[in-house]
């Protein structure tokens, strides 16, 4: 047996696994060989320091979050409140049965005819406000979107998810066009506030037509468009954003101007893409803060390039184009904004 | 120079007494009682999961969201195996999940809005060693760091074992049951994991 073989014992060894012989055979060869007794000693440093990383306090609410979040009623209570709210409980079974066919055959009727793979809520000429809790009203955005884009924005009515996905995927805004879009979107104009542009082409194929569209390995894909231009890609799913901007003495401003948005979770990490150095800070805000805090953003300087890969999130889909469901607005979605010194 | 576990045979028996009374308890509708099941698994479950996910704010988040699942589910909890064995399967497969979330997702980050550091700083002032001198203490900290570091690169069947094994000090069985998987499979995993663990870490312990 050689050295490499000896040391594949170790574990074992320490664990009193062995049997006689090889534990004989092994205690002869480390008797002999310093490299290999090192290396029994630095095993069991290994597991001993792993023995001490067990200590960490837990939150010291970790107990009364629990208790938080079990006191909450759950979706299917809520939903029982509000039936009951309507007084169908007090409705004989067959009423009842009617009742629930009636809401089904709507619901089905109006997901099937009306989702569109862009989402609900958010749509080229329009944006959701909040304005109390559960009540939605839609503002008119003077529309700036050239025809292409607001046309491309314009999905047919898909019946399933797969379905979405695959017209999502040829309804991508072409990179050349993104560009035209992107150069009428300015930091400057406030009320225009950025809204939805269109997705970053994820294809490899569309990188390659396009030389300013950066793919860098962890998927994340950057667009090169004027200074001052921003985009926002929108499915009404879990938001990436990333926004690079030569301003990397301004992150204290981004980090303020994130507090005072309330987004949490805030996290700062640095790496160097391509050559460059970047700081990418990542935070969490509620769905329906995201158009507000990409126009806070807007204020700290001139922001290069905002781009946003989307997650899948299924449930995104349930809900009607242009209503948006009260509960995805107020859910945390991850947010990472990029600076690029 | 085998492993032993934190707790004598004695004490482990009446703990898990106790924690079959409070389940019950838990059972019949007295909340009070899985207050007291917290109390008595969250320090273990919360290490568990931050040493799998290695980051101390989704750590937070999974060691919530097992106690409520557990919480939901109890009544169908039939007390075949350990309360504490149910809790890890629960844990691990809630961090199975949040790990392929974030298979796609960035590196490790530093929290910048959160007292708490994530990471071995948290270590280093949890342990009360007052027998390490501050040069000694700093190196533990720092081997501790790099250790996580390399456990966070193990692979998923390596990374849960290890974290069973070395740092929660369970027995091979109750990692076999936590996991559902066989015995064998356990001691194969432990032995190649650390191997693995002890080759990336051969230059600094």
């Amino acid at each position: 047996m050689q050295c490499a073989d000896f040391k594949k014992l170790l574990s074992r060894f320490l664990e009193h696994e062995l049997d006689e012989a090889q534990e004989k055979i092994l205690k002869q060869h480390l008797e002999g060989c310093p490299a290999c007794s090192r290396s029994l000693a630095s095993l069991q440093k290994m597991v001993n320091i792993m023995r001490r990383m067990d200590n960490v306090a837990p939150p010291l609410d970790l107990i009364s979050r629990v208790n938080q979040k079990l006191d909450q009623p759950g979706w299917w209570e809520q939903a029982r409140r509000q039936v009951e709210s309507w007084g169908i409980m007090k409705m004989p079974y067959p009423a009842i049965a009617v009742s629930v066919s009636f809401v089904l055959a709507l619901f089905l009727s109006h997901y099937v005819t009306s989702i569109s793979p862009l989402g609900k809520g958010i749509s080229a000429t329009a944006r959701p406000v909040v304005v109390a809790k559960n009540e939605i009203k839609r503002e008119p955005v003077a529309s700036s979107i050239p025809p292409p884009v607001a046309q491309a924005l314009e999905i047919a009515s898909p019946v399933s998810k797969p379905e979405i996905d695959q017209q999502f995927a040829s309804m991508r805004v072409p990179a050349a066009d993104m560009k035209i879009v992107l150069s009428e979107r300015s930091f400057g104009q406030r009320e225009d506030a950025p809204m939805l542009l269109g997705e970053v082409p994820a294809a490899p194929a569309a990188a390659q037509k396009a030389p300013s569209l950066q793919k860098s390995a962890d998927r994340t894909e950057t667009m090169s468009p004027q200074p001052g231009n921003l985009i926002v890609a929108n499915r009404q799913q879990n938001w990436r954003l990333t926004v690079a901007s030569p301003i990397g003495e301004a992150q204290d401003r981004v980090i303020t101007v994130l507090k005072d948005m309330r987004a949490q979770k805030i996290k700062r990490r640095t790496e160097s893409a391509a050559k460059q150095p970047t700081a990418i800070f990542s935070f969490v805000v509620n769905y329906g803060q995201l158009s507000q805090v990409i126009e806070a953003l807007q204020n700290i300087g001139p922001v290069e390039r905002l781009t946003a890969l989307p997650i899948p999130r299924p449930e995104a889909y349930m809900g009607t184009q242009g209503m948006p469901n009260p509960q995805v607005l107020e859910e945390q979605i991850p947010v990472e904004l990029t600076i690029v010194r | 120079m085998a492993h032993t576990t934190q707790e004598s045979r004695p004490q482990q028996d009446a703990a898990v007494a106790d924690d079959r009374d409070l389940v019950t308890r838990c059972q019949a509708g007295d909340r009070e009682a899985f207050n007291d099941l917290m109390r008595r698994h969250q320090r273990r479950i919360f290490n568990a999961v931050l040493r799998m996910l290695g980051d101390y704010s989704q750590a937070e988040e999974i060691a919530q969201d097992t106690f409520v699942r557990a919480y939901q589910a109890i009544k169908g909890f039939r007390q075949e195996a350990k309360f504490s064995t149910w809790l890890y399967t629960i844990a691990i497969n809630l961090c199975r999940n949040r790990l392929r979330r974030n298979a796609c997702a960035c590196s490790r980050t530093v929290s910048l809005d959160e007292p708490i550091a994530c990471g071995d700083g948290e270590i280093q002032r949890e342990i009360p060693d007052t027998t390490q001198s501050p040069d000694k203490a700093l190196e533990a900290k720092e081997q501790m760091g790099l250790i996580q570091k390399a456990i966070d690169e193990l692979d998923d069947d390596f990374r849960e074992v290890v974290v069973l094994r070395d740092i929660q000090q369970l027995a091979y069985d109750e990692i076999a049951a936590a996991l559902g998987i066989a015995e064998g499979t356990v001691k194969s995993r432990i032995h190649r994991a650390r191997h693995v663990l002890q080759e990336r870490l051969k230059d600094v312990i």
